[in-house]
């Protein structure tokens, strides 16, 4: 038995890591605002910046691979899409270019790349926040402020739920496969094998959820008593909080600048 | 030939874990055979490699003499029936008889036809009072019967059951039981994995054992439960009348109660 | 006092005309191991659901009669009391993991975290949970990734980790192979030396017949039989109510055919060998 890993559960559950073991509602409160810069500035340059921070922050909390892996692709399919469709769609004065009835031009492009790059930074800080937070330490640090247990349960288990359907969809084509449905091969075969399958596998998921809260009502979820809890995050050191202060006051100065200036 | 063969089959999924090892074996049409083995031995693996859901990874698996490489998933079910260890992987309409017929619909029989079939195997599994409810609402054993009856529809000659055993009540075992004897008569060669040693010592003549990703014997079964080495291995034990039998010290490897009977009677 | 008594107990589902449970009469004392056995359908689960305490709490419908769990009417009692009371292992292990844990360490520990067990202790319990299911390779793996058999263990021991004096387990064996089978049964039988109350539905009447001192039998939602393990399982007419009789019961009625000598049935191995032994000297 591994009895290393029995015994981190008996102190606080750190990773050794400046930004990682910050309480997950200061990575939280941090995020926001780095999400909110962009939208606040309204300025390309401040969108890039805050993306390349991303790229930074990752490095710095050892999360640069698990990140880089998601962003880059999600940030690029987004970006040229959202460009794609403001650069052709905008009408203006100054044409750059024509395709018969799409005309391109320059304010497109302008907007273009003002949109785009603004809604990949605020999905940087989605993709940053999932890899640098594990969503059972957010719900900890939420259960520590008062949220109910029963909250934090439901958007765990739907996310397990979400997880779910990944593998029963591979649990459904090989049992279509079995059956003799032609899964394999061209892409339309795929989807018309999986298709019907869509309607059943949601009601399925839905349809559990009375075993399941009978499954926690056996784990006495509802009992009276107060919860302790195996795992544990590490108390607010004081610099911390001071230092979420300072950075909330700056971003508070920051709005009024731009509000005001 | 008309048998299943596996020569020299491994399988090892994608993230390199090994699930079976050096696989060698024959199944001919029209057998009948148990399949046993701790869990984790690596049974439905093995029998996954026969309907193609898995493809060896070292070695081949033939069906009818067709490599299963050769072919899709899809192209060998049509050959070989796979009856899932849980029903609820494998059911997805909200009615019986819908799910029964599903699969009739796809490969355009005519209606006749797909009556045909559909009576048979209610007939075979006696599902007759439940062909208009919905799948979820019937009891986990009867669901068992469900998927059963959808694979039987496709009348394919070899039919694997993957634990059909699990959950039965004496009715669900007899049934079975009335099942495998006449898949026997059509000529069907029926596979089937169960951790039931009774059922598997009243219903077989043929016993394989897997133990450790390997096939560790493939004789009668009253050999399999006769020797103390296989059982060891493959952490089994004998059918209870095996065990009453040697611990009077009888002769004769008795696994049924009938021998046993007949045998103290004369004494 | 008894630790749960049945008074005429009926119940009917919502919007159903059917009755899943008639005129149910019993007392069952503490510290008993009882046997629920009868064909599927015939209510073991919903007679499972009602000791527990779910009907009427959770599954609304019709219930009529009295229920008694300690004495106090099931009506009465808190639901959120009773979870603490009576453990429950139910039938599909699937639904059983609750898929907020990611290692099987944390999913057994969540019923005592629920019970504001402190951690050191609760550690503890979990370890000893872990080494008695022979679990201590899976404590690191996550919990929805395991097999059927897998996740029945787990299930099994994040409720014996809760301690409850009294447990209802509902086929806890359907996944298992024959050995994992074996340990599972004496792991009901050492939570019965411990003190505990145990309802356990199961098909496998041998073991039934090795580890419980009472056995009820079901047949569309009534009790048509009930009493001391022995009395009931050497019955032949169970075969009417759809139940196998254990191997040892069955062997002893053919012996019974050819030697009327053959005066009792015995109903587990060790009794059948000792009556031949006995009886034709071998």
């Amino acid at each position: 038995m591994d009895y290393a890993f029995i015994d981190s559960f008996r102190k606080a559950q750190v990773q050794n890591n400046w930004f990682l073991d910050l309480n997950p509602l200061s990575k939280l409160n941090i995020i926001l605002i780095l999400a909110i810069i962009p939208i606040v500035a309204k300025s390309w340059i401040v969108s890039v910046a805050v993306i390349l921070f991303y790229f930074i922050l990752a490095t710095a909390s050892s999360r640069i691979k698990q990140f880089s892996k998601v962003y880059i692709r999600l940030g690029l399919l987004i970006g040229s899409l959202l460009f794609i469709m403001r650069a052709m769609f905008i009408p203006g004065e100054d044409v750059l270019m024509k395709f018969g009835f799409l005309t391109i031009t320059q304010e497109g492009v302008d907007h273009g790349i003002q949109f785009a790059t603004l809604v990949v930074a605020i999905c940087g800080a989605l993709v940053f926040y999932s890899v640098a937070t594990q969503a059972k330490d957010l719900m900890l640090a939420l259960e520590k402020k008062g949220v109910s247990p029963t909250a934090t349960y439901v958007i765990l288990s739907s996310l397990q739920s979400i997880i779910d359907l990944g593998s029963m969809s591979k649990l459904i084509m090989e049992s279509q496969k079995a059956r003799g449905i032609e899964t394999e091969g061209k892409a339309i075969n795929r989807i018309k094998a999986f298709f019907p399958i869509l309607g059943p596998l949601f009601l399925g998921a839905i349809s559990n959820s009375e075993e399941k809260a009978i499954a926690m009502d056996a784990r006495a979820f509802y009992a009276p008593a107060k919860n302790t809890h195996l795992r544990e995050l590490r108390p607010v050191p004081l610099s911390e909080k001071i230092i979420l202060l300072i950075v909330n006051l700056a971003f508070i100065g920051f709005i009024v600048w731009r509000v005001v200036g | 030939m008309e048998a299943i063969e596996l020569k020299n089959v491994s399988f090892a999924y994608p993230d390199g874990h090994v699930a079976n090892e050096e696989l060698n074996l024959i199944i001919k049409k029209g057998e009948r055979v148990a399949i046993v083995g701790q869990n984790g031995a690596g049974k439905t693996t093995a029998v996954k490699l026969m309907n193609g859901l898995n493809k060896p990874t070292n070695g081949d698996v033939f069906i009818n003499g067709v490599n299963t490489k050769a072919q899709t998933t899809a192209q060998t079910s049509a050959y070989v029936g796979y009856v899932f260890q849980n029903p609820d992987d494998q059911i997805f309409n909200s009615n019986v008889q819908k799910e029964i017929e599903y699969m009739l619909h796809y490969l355009k029989l005519d209606a006749q036809e797909i009556e045909r079939r559909v009576s048979r195997v209610v007939e075979l599994t006696g599902i007759e009072g439940y062909l208009n409810m919905n799948p979820f609402d019937v009891p986990y054993s009867i669901r068992k019967f469900v998927t059963i009856a959808m694979v039987l529809a496709l009348e394919t000659p070899y039919i694997i059951l993957d634990e059909p055993t699990a959950g039965q009540d004496l009715h669900g075992i007899q049934t079975l039981t009335n099942l495998l004897d006449r898949l026997q008569e059509e000529g069907k060669c029926v596979i089937t994995i169960t951790h039931d040693m009774e059922f598997v010592a009243d219903n077989f003549t043929r016993v394989i054992t897997m133990a450790n990703k390997r096939i560790i014997a493939d004789d009668s079964a009253r050999n399999t439960f006769w020797s103390a080495e296989i059982l060891k291995e493959a952490r089994l034990k004998k059918p209870q009348i095996g065990e009453i039998s040697e611990e009077l010290g009888m002769d004769g490897n008795i696994i049924y109660r009938h021998e046993l009977v007949e045998l103290l009677n004369k004494k | 006092m008894n630790c749960i008594s049945l008074k005429n107990v009926s119940y009917k589902y919502p919007y159903t005309e059917e009755f899943a449970l008639q005129e149910l009469n019993y007392a069952f004392e503490t510290g008993k191991c009882y046997g629920i056995i009868g064909a599927n359908g015939s209510g073991k689960t919903t007679f499972c659901n009602l000791l527990r305490g779910m009907i009427p709490h959770f599954f609304e419908g019709d219930l009529t009669g009295d229920v008694l769990i300690e004495g106090k009417d099931v009506r009465n009692w808190d639901s959120n009391l009773l979870s603490t009371k009576i453990g429950y292992i139910f039938q599909n292990p699937f639904t059983q993991i609750s898929g907020i844990k990611d290692t099987v360490f944390e999913e057994i520990a969540l019923g005592l975290e629920n019970l504001g067990v402190e951690k050191e202790e609760l550690i503890d319990r979990v370890i000893e949970v872990v080494k008695l299911l022979k679990l201590e390779q899976l404590i690191k793996k996550n919990p929805n990734n395991l097999s059927g058999g897998q996740k029945q263990r787990v299930a099994f021991a994040s409720i014996i980790a809760m301690n409850n004096d009294i447990l209802v387990i509902d086929e806890p064996t359907s996944q298992l192979d024959p050995e994992s089978t074996a340990e599972i049964f004496a792991i009901i039988n050492l939570l019965k030396e411990q003190g505990k109350t145990i309802f356990l539905v199961e098909h496998k009447v041998d073991l039934i017949a090795e580890y419980s001192d009472e056995v009820i039998v079901l047949k569309d939602g009534r009790i048509t039989l009930s009493g001391s393990t022995l009395d009931v399982l050497s019955n032949i007419e169970l075969l009417q109510m759809g139940v196998m009789l254990p191997q040892a019961a069955m062997l002893s009625y053919d012996m019974q055919k050819a030697d009327e000598a053959f005066d009792t049935i015995a109903i587990t191995k060790s009794q059948v060998i000792e009556q031949i032994k006995q009886r034709v000297g071998v």
